[in-house]
């Protein structure tokens, strides 16, 4: 089921910029919820799980869930569901604003995760033959790499922390704050030092020696893409035209 | 039973994207000795020592700290009868100077001002870390930064230590310092388990050298 396994990173880009535009311009809430079957049906087809997507981004569901009641909630505007009183707590334009928040906000999310089904290289390689400069791609090719071993640094530094004995429940909140920055401080200040050495070793091994980089692997628009671009464009102005 | 400090149960482990690294193994360490672990690389020696910890918990099987099972007991409480030192020595520094390091989670859980800055000032003299007690940790050699991680261990006092390749990239003066604590502890009835590639090192603090293999054991006679 993975059709679209071998798609291009730059088609890809594509249909995210597009869908993403088409999410901040509709209002309705009919329009935005196919928006996000397709992106997740999309996702399916591009070899992403969409239930392994929402695991990992259940976190930021809570709080986008919590953003949307409270936007309900401080609707005022639209006939009252629930009133206490004279007091209007939820109306339906209330919940009308909250679920398209949620919407909105998912397809943009699904569909950028999209992106992560193409491997770090592909993506680097798309960037660049969409005429990226070279340093900005770069720069999130290895932020790509760095942000893991950011966070098993911080994982395990917390877990050290733990151990010798400051326990974040039982401290006091100004000895709270101190204990933040001996957590903070050295992984900022290390990672500061770490890519300073970097920037070093880069400079040793002739980064930027020559204006153009050529590459061995070049990626090739296969007909595959060809449809998928074309389809997504017929999809989104159709939406467009019905609305 | 009662000088077993520590005792795995049929303990079956792998980490999520992995394979089997224990199955149905089982070890018990003795309460005042020093016992050894050898290994290749990646033969589960680190994994082991987080398992005894709590910080991994295991798929199937128990394990037992003083005939109390580790599951449900906080890494904090945990931390007050084991000295943990992990195999990166940057996991547990904190401070922004050696001085600080030593100090920094005593000044935040103790009142005690007076004893632990002599502690650690006697723990910097001891290791011969005096000198660089104003260095900011991140521009310290791998060799001093895992004897300032050994030092903040010692810091605290408890009842067992483990130590995951303590004697990595560790001179001789260094390693002779560590040698001689150790063996001070264990008089005093505070034993370990180590984790070392240095056999020679093994041989003089050890009471039982443990050869670590596919997730099996194969005790050395000494
Ligand atoms: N976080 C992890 N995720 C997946 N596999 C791991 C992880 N940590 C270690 N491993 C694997 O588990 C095995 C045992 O690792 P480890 O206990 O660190 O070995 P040792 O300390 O003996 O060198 C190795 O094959 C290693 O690749
Ligand atoms: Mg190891």
């Amino acid at each position: 089921m993975n059709l679209f396994r071998r798609l291009d990173p730059r088609s890809k880009i594509f249909y995210v910029g597009v869908v993403s535009t088409a999410a901040v311009v509709f209002d309705s809430l009919v329009y935005l919820s196919i928006l996000l079957v397709v992106s997740f049906a999309v996702l399916y087809l591009c070899g992403g799980s969409g239930i392994g997507t929402l695991y990992r981004l259940r976190k930021i569901l809570y709080l986008l869930v919590g953003i949307a009641i409270v936007q309900s909630i401080f609707t005022s505007e639209g006939t009252p569901i629930i009133t206490i009183g004279s007091i209007r707590i939820l109306t339906d334009y209330g919940v009308f604003r909250g679920l398209q928040f949620l919407i909105r906000l998912s397809v943009i999310i699904v569909s950028s995760s999209i992106l992560l089904t193409s491997t770090n290289r592909d993506l680097t390689q798309g960037l660049l033959q969409l005429k990226i400069p070279y340093e900005i791609v770069f720069m999130l090719l290895i932020a790509g790499k760095f942000l893991p071993l950011l966070r098993d640094e911080f994982n395990n530094k917390v877990i050290a922390m733990e151990l010798s004995g400051v326990d974040f429940k039982k401290i006091g909140f100004k000895k709270k704050l101190t204990a933040y920055k001996y957590l903070l401080l050295p992984v900022t200040v290390n990672s500061l030092l770490k890519s300073k050495e970097m920037a070093i070793s880069m400079e040793v091994r002739g980064f930027r020696a020559m204006d153009r980089r050529s590459s061995y692997r070049e990626l090739k628009f296969e007909k595959i893409d060809l449809a998928f671009i074309i389809s997504s464009m017929i999809f989104i102005t159709g939406l467009f035209i019905i609305r | 039973m009662d000088d077993k400090f520590i005792s795995l149960e049929s303990v079956s482990f792998s980490y999520k994207k992995g394979k089997m690294v224990f199955k149905d193994f089982s070890l018990s360490l003795d309460r005042n000795s020093i016992s050894i672990i050898l290994g290749e690389n990646g033969s589960g020696k680190t994994t082991l020592t987080k398992l005894i910890m709590g910080i991994l918990s295991p798929q199937k099987g128990e394990i037992f700290i003083e005939g109390k099972s580790n599951q449900g007991v906080s890494l904090g409480e945990m931390g007050k009868s084991i000295g943990y030192l992990f195999q990166n020595p940057d996991h547990q520094i904190f401070g922004s100077s050696v001085m600080e390091q030593l100090t920094w989670s005593s000044s935040l859980v103790s009142n005690d001002n007076e004893n632990y800055h002599e502690k650690a000032k006697y723990l910097l003299k001891e290791f011969g870390i005096e000198n660089i007690k104003d260095t900011y940790p991140f521009y310290l050699s791998m060799g001093e930064k895992r004897i300032l991680a050994i030092a903040s261990v010692m810091m605290r006092d408890v009842k067992y230590l483990i130590f995951d390749e303590p004697t990595s990239s560790l001179d001789s003066n260094r390693e002779e310092v560590l040698v001689n604590m150790l063996l001070n502890l264990k008089q005093r009835g505070i034993g370990a388990l180590v984790i070392t590639h240095d056999y020679d090192f093994s041989k003089r603090i050890g009471q039982r050298i443990i050869h670590l293999e596919d997730g099996r054991i194969e005790d050395e006679l000494i």
